[in-house]
């Protein structure tokens, strides 16, 4: 089976929200707000980078039921990561 | 990028100047005169007011090319990057030929106005003019359509394939059947005989409807069903824009071809149906630049 690393995870749940563009959303968050690359994303950066998320999806959206459906999936991940 | 893009603007103003001066330079047409019942100074303030809507049309149309070319730049190397850029390309054919064609079309008849001789040579280049830019462009959008369609895993359904194979048979049917009531004006009109008019127009006509019918089943395939709720609205704007374009463009295309049906009508009533179409083929190039700026937002945070 093959091993995602973190950094998978969330792209996979943001691909449910930004399709295609879900990959680049997500490494530019990483990247621009978190200044690391993405394979080197841990648990402890999951909560610092879900309120960065938060933030740049209320600048791409107003439909708030979306977003805050988004950062629930991110946050249950976050949990899963830290249990 | 968004310097070197603008540049679409600078051609957009050489073409402008260019046909502003070959259609209000030369002295006005006699013959158009005698036919609308107008005086030269009424045939430039008509002339103006096909001008104004008309350029204001080919700068919507850069400008959502220049949108969707800045997306598809901004996307490139990722999975929908290609076909992107080919949606872009196709839509850049579109801009440019717009002009270039009406451009072209003004030169040849300006030149037939002074040699009769090549009045039929200008409207057979006119019609192929006509022919050549939109298949470039159906093809480039066709292809961009269905690398999305491929991208997305799902195929257009046997229904979706039927419904564009019978609009283009109904489509051809009717026009080959326009072609041949009028037969004895084929020699008027085309310049060209039945079988070359049929070969030589008919057939690329109907294969550029397929084409562009084509792709507004796949664009509109692709905005229903890719994946991720925020970026599937994103696209139904932007595929909403492009079907638009494809269908106002096919249905120019078909009145383009029954130029006996046109002149039978009044110059309200030609005017009238001009404007309509220049106008929701302005609005069709807007909504793709409003499209294309909801999925730049998603690239830009």
């Amino acid at each position: 089976m093959a091993i995602h690393s973190l950094y998978d995870e969330v792209v996979t749940i943001t691909y449910d929200y930004l399709g295609p563009a879900a990959d680049r959303f997500v490494v530019r968050q990483i990247r621009n707000h978190l200044g690391k690359d993405p394979e080197q994303l841990t648990p402890k950066d999951l909560r610092r980078l879900i309120d960065w998320i938060r933030l740049a999806m209320r600048l791409i959206s107003n439909d708030s039921h979306i977003i805050d459906r988004y950062v629930t999936d991110l946050e249950r991940l976050a949990r899963s990561r830290q249990s | 990028m968004q310097a070197q893009s603008k540049k679409v603007y600078y051609w957009y103003g050489v073409l402008v100047v260019i046909y502003v001066l070959l259609t209000l330079l030369p002295a006005p047409d006699k013959i158009t005169l005698a036919k609308y019942h107008l005086s030269s100074t009424g045939l430039r303030l008509l002339d103006l007011t096909i001008l104004i809507p008309s350029l204001a049309m080919w700068l919507a149309a850069f400008y959502g090319y220049r949108r969707l070319h800045v997306y598809s730049q901004t996307i490139r190397g990722a999975k929908d990057g290609k076909p992107t850029a080919n949606l872009a390309a196709g839509l850049l054919v579109l801009a440019l030929g717009l002009p270039l064609s009406s451009i072209l079309s003004s030169a040849l008849a300006l030149i037939a106005r002074n040699h009769t001789g090549f009045a039929p040579a200008a409207t057979i280049i006119s019609n192929y003019a006509a022919v050549l830019y939109p298949l470039a462009a159906f093809i480039y959008i066709g292809m961009g359509a269905r690398q999305l369609g491929e991208l997305s895993e799902r195929r257009l359904s046997y229904m979706q394939a039927n419904l564009v194979a019978l609009v283009v048979i109904a489509l051809g049917v009717v026009f080959c059947d326009l072609i041949a009531r009028s037969h004895h004006d084929i020699s008027i009109s085309y310049h060209m005989s039945y079988t070359l008019v049929m070969l030589t127009m008919a057939i690329p006509y109907m294969y550029i409807w397929f084409l562009g019918l084509l792709a507004v089943m796949e664009l509109y395939s692709y905005s229903k069903r890719v994946n991720g709720i925020l970026y599937r609205k994103s696209w139904g704007l932007l595929a909403f824009g492009l079907g638009s374009i494809i269908v106002i463009d096919i249905v120019l295309q078909y009145l383009s071809t029954m130029s006996t049906w046109l002149n039978g009508l009044s110059l309200s009533g030609l005017l009238v149906l001009l404007y309509i179409l220049l106008l929701a083929l302005a609005v069709a190039f807007i909504v793709v630049a409003f499209g294309t700026k909801r999925l730049m937002k998603i690239e830009e945070v």
